[in-house]
């Protein structure tokens, strides 16, 4: 297992990739969550020596096919082939000693550790248990040689290194287990341009050694630059399969992605009345993660922040909120500029915030729903500091049956499913309206029924005059709910529009930033 | 073993079911069993007397349970409880001959001051509550050690002494201080905002700041309630002994973190009760008083102690897993 035999290739170059025989095909794959079928009969065919683009909609299943690919979703249907053998993966574990390895969005290195115990990490040489230094050192340099990844220093302790220089030992662990086929999952997402380039001289290089490597990637220029070969996923469905990338444009792509029957336009609304002064102003505010962004949102409106995963669009949100205070720029409010420290100001201000994960900093799981939907807005149900039972028992009742959670309130809010969960944490300021609702990505992972009944509840709040600032990365949903639409790409508003006058195809090119070679309608 | 996903309009809740009893009130039961079974086997075990006995054995450490209790609750340790408790007794006992009154408001003003001195550590440092209060042990057992020079403070004066050795309706003036003071913090646990904030805080730190709740505010003010209860607690010891010394309360952080642990408050945070602080307490004390009474040699009681503890804190564990 610990052979590190050098992988030459027997011919497979780059950009004649189709000709190298299959690696690894995938048959009939597919995975279902809580009744949607994420993937659906996924046919992939992974060869040896090419580069690989997966690209899609967020939530199109591209993450999850590769999941399956490296065994850290099991398969619900379907088998991988390798070679003669099909195969079901269900741990990491049997997908890398098939070859497979996935180097994740989430760089999974120890900090604290050098390059080369990072590399070697699970494998280092040792006798008896106790690690060979020397002989470790020597095993990762060969590796770091052999690669030609220069300048990576074997003794460097891996939180000193940037960004692509950990994407390297991340990739090194891959190929330290034997790996022929590495999926990089988003890695450039949070890159400077210097460091995906480097990035992209690596992956051609694996190529030129006979290693597959597997692009999931949003930035459909880079895909274009950088693959052979790509597949396009909708909706969990594969549209294009192992296609060569020659010919191909972003346009076509896009095209791809979104399909024929997404012409869809916003549903009819009511008219908002924007000539008084808006709830929400936005003055050129920059934080982390984005810049230069100007937006309003008036009484009485829902205003969607759509856009690819990591375009920004929490950050503003959370920005406003005083959860990451923003750098540069004005915020308004009715015309009175502020400025959150802390969330705490916000909600003394009359802000309320959903955030988009509602495990990590949603619920209190232990916790009982009641005080769950009443631990936002505490003066509402109490007097001195002492909470009033009753009043809290009525009070957070009624805003639960204003949301439609089904289950037993008075028990932990972890009992209940994750639709009820999420309606419950959108009840939490509720009790009395806010001034301004900020919500973030509201229907994520919630079944069909909840997404319906949270849509018509953000429809009666903006109806009840509430203001509403949403994030979302389903377009359907902004398209469905939204009265005016602002696209965000790499941290900055690149589009507004009116919910009567968008189309999803519009929003998803100024998205992926294609709108240039795309004719609105 | 399956959990039912609530399906709209219906109502899962199934009435009375024993997993959740025994989930919830596992330790209470474990306490009354072992109170029968030491009750039958021995007539001197249930009687005023005994009991009597044994709550005021159980106020220092019982106080220190409760404090420790919110701190735990809300995600943090506080480890220098011991220390302060010494520190609180040496000073109420320099005062006791001047003003009992003045060395009442002393002794707990000082375990008041050495909380909040150590949530202000906390929050400017950002050192770990663990570590942290381990350090400010030994600073406060040294500060003790600096007021004394070693010697034991004497504190005789009848009107100090009052509090701690006399009776009233049957019991210890100090056990009715004692359990005043838990009705008292297990009502600010469970009925006000900050209480709630205690939760909020040690379950889930980052959807609390989300809300709205101030974290340091939060942490601080459990630290000054833990400094609150060992200072009372130092000023009762005092009180009861006549003097204070470096010696009181060595170690009884410990015996008070196993107590609430032991009554079922999650060392994870988020998760407790005082109530439960108070069980913990009776459960070990009784423990100690079954050994005595059923005249087991005493070489016993430290292993048996430490093995039916492991038993209570793992039987818990297993329930709730099981949920």
């Amino acid at each position: 297992m610990d052979q590190l035999e050098p992988q030459i290739p027997s011919k497979g170059m780059a950009g004649d990739a189709s000709a190298s025989p299959a690696l690894l095909s995938t048959s009939d794959l597919t995975k279902v969550f809580s009744g949607v079928r994420v993937v659906d009969d996924a046919n992939v065919t992974f060869r040896k020596g090419e580069v690989h683009g997966i690209v899609g909609q967020n939530g199109a299943g591209k993450s999850s096919l590769m999941k399956m690919v490296a065994g850290v979703y099991k398969a619900d249907s379907g088998v991988v082939q390798v070679g003669e053998q099909e195969l079901v993966f269900s741990t990491p574990r049997q997908a890398r000693d098939h070859g497979v390895s996935l180097v994740a969005q989430e760089l999974s290195l120890v900090p604290q550790m050098s390059v080369a115990e990072n590399i070697l990490l699970g494998r280092q040489p040792n006798t008896g248990g106790v690690v060979q230094r020397g002989a470790l050192r020597d095993k990762a340099l060969e590796l770091i040689n052999r690669y030609q990844f220069d300048g990576l220093d074997p003794d460097a302790v891996v939180s000193t290194l940037g960004a692509s220089a950990q994407q390297k030992v991340e990739i090194l662990r891959a190929l330290a287990s034997d790996a022929k086929l590495i999926v990089l999952d988003e890695p450039t997402s949070s890159m400077s341009i210097d460091d995906s380039k480097k990035l992209y001289e690596i992956i051609e290089l694996l190529a030129s050694r006979g290693t597959c490597v597997v692009l999931v990637s949003h930035f459909l220029e880079e895909i274009l630059d950088v693959c052979d070969v790509v597949t396009v996923m909708r909706d969990g469905e594969v549209i294009l399969s192992s296609e060569p990338t020659e010919g191909l444009t972003a346009k076509d792509l896009v095209g791809h992605m979104v399909g024929d029957v997404d012409m869809a336009v916003a549903t009819e609304r009511s008219e908002i009345d924007r000539s008084g002064t808006p709830r929400l102003r936005l003055t050129e505010l920059s934080g982390p993660g984005f810049a230069d962004v100007s937006l309003e949102v008036h009484p009485g409106e829902i205003v969607a922040l759509v856009g690819l995963v990591g375009a920004g669009r929490s950050e503003i949100l959370r920005s406003v909120f005083g959860a990451n205070p923003p750098t540069a720029g004005k915020i308004e409010i009715d015309g009175e500029q502020v400025l959150f420290r802390r969330p705490a100001d916000a909600v003394k201000a009359g802000l309320g915030m959903v955030t988009e994960s509602r495990k990590h900093d949603g619920i209190f799981p232990v916790l009982p729903t009641t005080t769950n939907i009443a631990v936002g807005q505490p003066r509402a149900t109490s007097r001195l500091g002492v909470i009033r039972r009753a009043l809290t028992q009525k009070r957070s009742s009624e805003v639960a049956a204003k949301v439609n959670v089904q289950g037993a309130i008075e028990g932990p809010i972890a009992s209940l499913s994750g639709g009820n969960q999420q309606k419950a944490l959108l009840g939490r300021w509720l009790v009395t309206p806010p001034r301004l609702y900020l919500v973030d990505e509201p229907t994520r992972g919630v079944d069909v029924i909840s997404i319906q009944q949270i849509h018509e509840l953000l429809r009666e709040l903006a109806a009840e005059g509430m203001c509403v600032l949403m994030v979302t990365s389903e377009f359907d949903e902004a398209l469905d709910v939204a009265h005016r639409i602002y696209t965000v790409r790499g941290g900055t508003i690149v589009h507004e529009s009116d919910a009567g006058e968008a189309d999803k195809a519009t929003l998803l090119a100024h998205a992926f930033g294609t709108h240039n070679e795309s004719v609105p309608t | 073993m399956t959990t039912t996903i609530p399906i709209a309009g219906e109502d899962t809740r199934s009435g009375f079911s024993f997993r959740e009893l025994f989930a919830k009130y596992g330790i209470l039961i474990a306490f009354l069993i072992l109170v029968g079974a030491v009750g039958l086997a021995n007539d001197r075990f249930l009687t005023t007397r005994n009991w009597s006995n044994l709550l005021d054995q159980a106020v220092p450490v019982g106080l220190l349970a409760v404090g420790v209790t919110i701190c735990v609750i809300a995600g943090i340790f506080d480890l220098s409880t011991g220390a302060m408790l010494s520190v609180a007794a040496i000073v109420a006992s320099m005062l006791a001959a001047t003003s009992p009154t003045l060395a009442f408001a002393a002794g707990i003003g000082t375990g008041i001051a050495l909380g909040l001195l150590n949530g202000a550590i906390m929050a400017y440092t950002g050192v770990n509550s663990f570590i942290g209060t381990l350090s400010t042990s030994f600073v406060y057992r040294g500060i003790a050690f600096l007021l004394t020079g070693g010697a034991i403070v004497s504190a005789m004066s009848e009107p100090f002494q009052f509090i701690g050795s006399e009776d009233f309706l049957g019991l210890k003036i100090r056990v009715w201080i004692f359990l005043a003071v838990a009705i008292i913090l297990g009502l600010l646990l469970a009925r006000t905002t900050l209480g709630r904030a205690f939760y909020a805080v040690g379950g889930n730190p980052e959807a609390a700041r989300l809300v709205g709740v101030r974290l340091t505010g939060v942490k601080t003010a459990a630290y000054v309630i833990s400094g609150f209860c060992a200072g009372l607690a130092g000023v009762l010891t005092a009180s009861k002994n006549g003097a204070g010394s470096i010696e009181n309360g060595v170690g009884l952080e410990f015996s008070a973190i196993t107590a609430a642990i032991v009554g079922g408050t999650s060392i994870f945070g988020g998760e407790g009760a005082v109530w439960r602080a108070l069980v913990g307490v009776l459960f070990i004390l009784s423990i100690g008083n079954a050994f005595i009474l059923l005249g087991i040699s005493s070489q016993f009681e430290t292993l048996a102690e430490g093995i039916l503890i492991l038993l209570a804190v793992s039987l818990d564990q297993l329930v709730r897993r099981r949920k």
